[in-house]
């Protein structure tokens, strides 16, 4: 019984602690289309003792289903913190911004999901297609160089056989003619 | 008829010792790290390495579990720490490998000593350097796609292909020369055991005839000459993958000879810090001696001046014009400042000061010269690849890359590696090339063998293998 009873007021004391973490300040987070394709993220920390802030977004290109860090700033005076930042990707995007205090603890958290419809397009398609030697006399080059890597092979190979064969034989031939 | 001259010159291929005492004395520290059993400072550096490793093991799991973010990557900085540990571990596998080489080449006697450790220092560095490819691709499994379904406009195809057959060329060159030493030391440790079996295996049943000589040294001169270029491809290739890109900083024509000297020069200094660390733990002094500190220090010191020269050069050409000079701001007086200047003073000043200053011009001076050579040069390697990796093509905003504990344990985890396996590898392979050594005699004075030598062994001494041999 008095086991049970240590045990319940384990969890009740659990419980009141989460509860008592959420009642931690709230940071804000927006997100807003700046100018050409970059978004503007703007946190506020809503507590006097935040020194920075890190922001977040979440992205299957780099960290799976987690957050994927995007940039830093230093909170000023008034609690705020704002990045400039250029997604490579399109779709609905989770962000997130984390307020810090001085040693790197955690003050106050915000996500928010924010559309991201711009998305640079980076190479022209003819660029890529330029870059092909395959499709031109680079494809003799190709050729050459595997021939070239081929008959390197074929010496090191060769050379490493020639003594693990020769270098028995050589000694039975000694032992012989002794 | 074979002149008398020439008869004396084959007779040196088959040079015995000439003071029993020096053969001696030469087997027992060469066959000591074999021979005697490990003290409890060998344990506890063993398992201290092993549980580094076992860490960057455990943290690139966890990279696989959370995705490349967790080792600090990001859509804008997605080349990062363990392209510069390929490029630098692979690197310091080049200088080993090209010393020994082109020592070998030059018949510098005082070699001897040396080649063994420095052959097994680029062995054991390339293996690691490959393996880093995997934590740098962040979805391993793909790396068979290379071999599927290779694209030979790609430098990383290249890439591939030249390390793979560099690694070949190296395993090679590590065991032919062992084979000799195999032989004496089959003899040395207990007859039946394991390890005699083991060296009687690798030995190839060698008994030091001068044909079976003339065979191994025509072989590993050819090996020779074939692993200098294809280190150079090596490092050149790897350069591409850089320079082939469209990105300032790294578009830039004189990456492959910036990169293959980076690698000379860390490969030095780190054959340096090889040689010094198993002097020290083996007392070898009476082999190793100031005097190899010195001349290999010379080698770091003149490599460090071409690397200083390169630096300059690519930085001013770029620079000078001013079109796309940000990668260059970044790294001489923004964020990647206090890296870039701790390459410039503790890899060039420093070391190369070490060199010139005769009171440190000894094997301490030379191995922290080559300490902080290894430790600048990997700096140096962050520092060409992050400012031009996180440079904007088209946002205009420069991306960052932060460390984390996931990419620091696994770099660490490499960097213990290459301790744990020359360590592990010593117990089983003798420290020194016993036949060179026994060659070279207390002097030094190993004779070359010249081309005439070669060509009265193969016409006249040495008959053609008979057709039953070849069969």
């Amino acid at each position: 019984m008095k086991k049970l009873l240590a045990i319940l007021l384990i969890v009740a004391l659990s419980i009141m602690g989460s509860s008592f973490a959420q009642a931690a300040p709230v940071g804000s987070l927006s997100v807003t289309q700046g100018s050409g394709d970059s978004l503007n993220l703007s946190g506020s920390c809503g507590a006097s003792n935040c020194t920075s802030a890190t922001f977040y977004a979440k992205s299957n290109q780099f960290a799976g289903s987690n957050f994927m860090q995007i940039g830093q700033a230093q909170v000023d005076s008034v609690g705020k913190a704002q990045i400039s930042y250029t997604p490579t990707w399109t779709g609905n995007t989770p962000f997130k911004v984390n307020f810090l205090g001085a040693g790197g603890s955690l003050i106050a958290t915000q996500t928010l999901t924010f559309d991201v419809v711009k998305d640079p397009s980076g190479f022209p398609q003819s660029a890529i297609q330029f870059q092909r030697p395959l499709d031109s006399t680079g494809a003799i080059f190709v050729k050459i160089l595997l021939t070239i890597v081929a008959l390197v092979w074929l010496t090191l190979l060769g050379s490493f056989f020639l003594v693990v064969i020769r270098v028995p034989k050589l000694s039975k031939q000694a032992s012989e003619e002794k | 008829m074979t002149s008398t001259l020439e008869k004396k010159e084959i007779d040196k291929i088959t040079v015995i010792a000439p003071d029993p005492s020096w053969e001696s004395e030469v087997r027992e520290a060469a066959m000591r790290s074999i021979v005697t059993k490990p003290g409890k400072n060998w344990w506890i550096a063993v398992s201290l390495l092993s549980l580094v490793v076992v860490a960057g093991v455990g943290a690139w799991i966890y990279q696989l579990k959370h995705g490349m973010n967790s080792a600090g990557y990001n859509d804008q900085a997605f080349w990062a720490v363990y392209i510069a540990d390929v490029v630098a571990f692979i690197g310091v596998s080049y200088g080993g490998a090209v010393v020994s080489a082109i020592l070998r080449l030059s018949g510098q006697s005082w070699r001897a000593p040396l080649t063994r450790l420095s052959e097994g220092m680029a062995l054991v560095t390339v293996l690691i350097g490959g393996a880093f490819i995997f934590p740098h691709l962040g979805r391993p499994e793909r790396f068979l796609n290379i071999v599927a379904y290779p694209n030979f406009s790609s430098p990383l195809v290249w890439d591939f292909i030249a390390i793979a057959t560099y690694t070949l060329a190296t395993a090679i060159f590590f065991y032919l020369p062992l084979i000799p030493d195999m032989a004496v030391a089959k003899n040395l440790v207990d007859t039946g055991g394991k390890r005699a079996r083991l060296f009687s295996i690798l030995s190839l049943n060698w008994m030091g005839t001068k044909r079976q000589r003339v065979l191994l040294h025509r072989v590993l001169t050819i090996i020779s000459l074939i692993i200098i270029p294809l280190a150079v491809s090596v490092h050149s290739v790897l350069s591409w993958a850089f320079a082939l890109t469209s990105r300032p900083g790294w578009m830039e024509s004189v990456f492959p000879p910036y990169f293959v000297i980076a690698a000379l020069y860390s490969g030095t200094a780190l054959v340096i810090v090889t040689i010094y660390a198993f002097r020290k733990g083996y007392k070898l002094e009476r082999f190793i001696t100031d005097r190899h500190f010195v001349r290999l220090g010379y080698m770091m010191a003149a490599l460090g001046l071409v690397y200083a020269y390169l630096t300059v050069a690519d930085m001013l050409t770029e620079g000078y014009t001013g079109i796309t000079t940000g990668w260059i701001q970044q790294t001489i007086t923004g964020k990647y400042a206090i890296p870039f200047w701790f390459y410039v003073i503790a890899g060039e000043i420093v070391p190369i000061a070490l060199v010139v200053m005769k009171k440190t011009r000894n094997a301490t001076g030379m191995t922290v010269a080559g300490v902080l050579v290894v430790i600048s040069l990997w700096v140096k390697r962050i520092v060409i690849i992050l400012p031009a990796a996180t440079q904007p093509l088209i946002s205009g905003q420069w991306g960052s890359y932060h460390f984390t504990w996931v990419s620091i344990t696994v770099t660490l985890a490499g960097v213990a590696a290459i301790p744990l396996l020359l360590m592990i590898l010593f117990r089983f392979i003798p420290l020194m090339s016993i036949d060179e050594m026994e060659d070279a005699g207390p002097l030094g004075s190993i004779e070359q063998i010249s081309k005439e030598t070669l060509k009265a062994a193969r016409e006249e001494s040495i008959p053609e293998p008979s057709k039953e041999e070849s069969k």
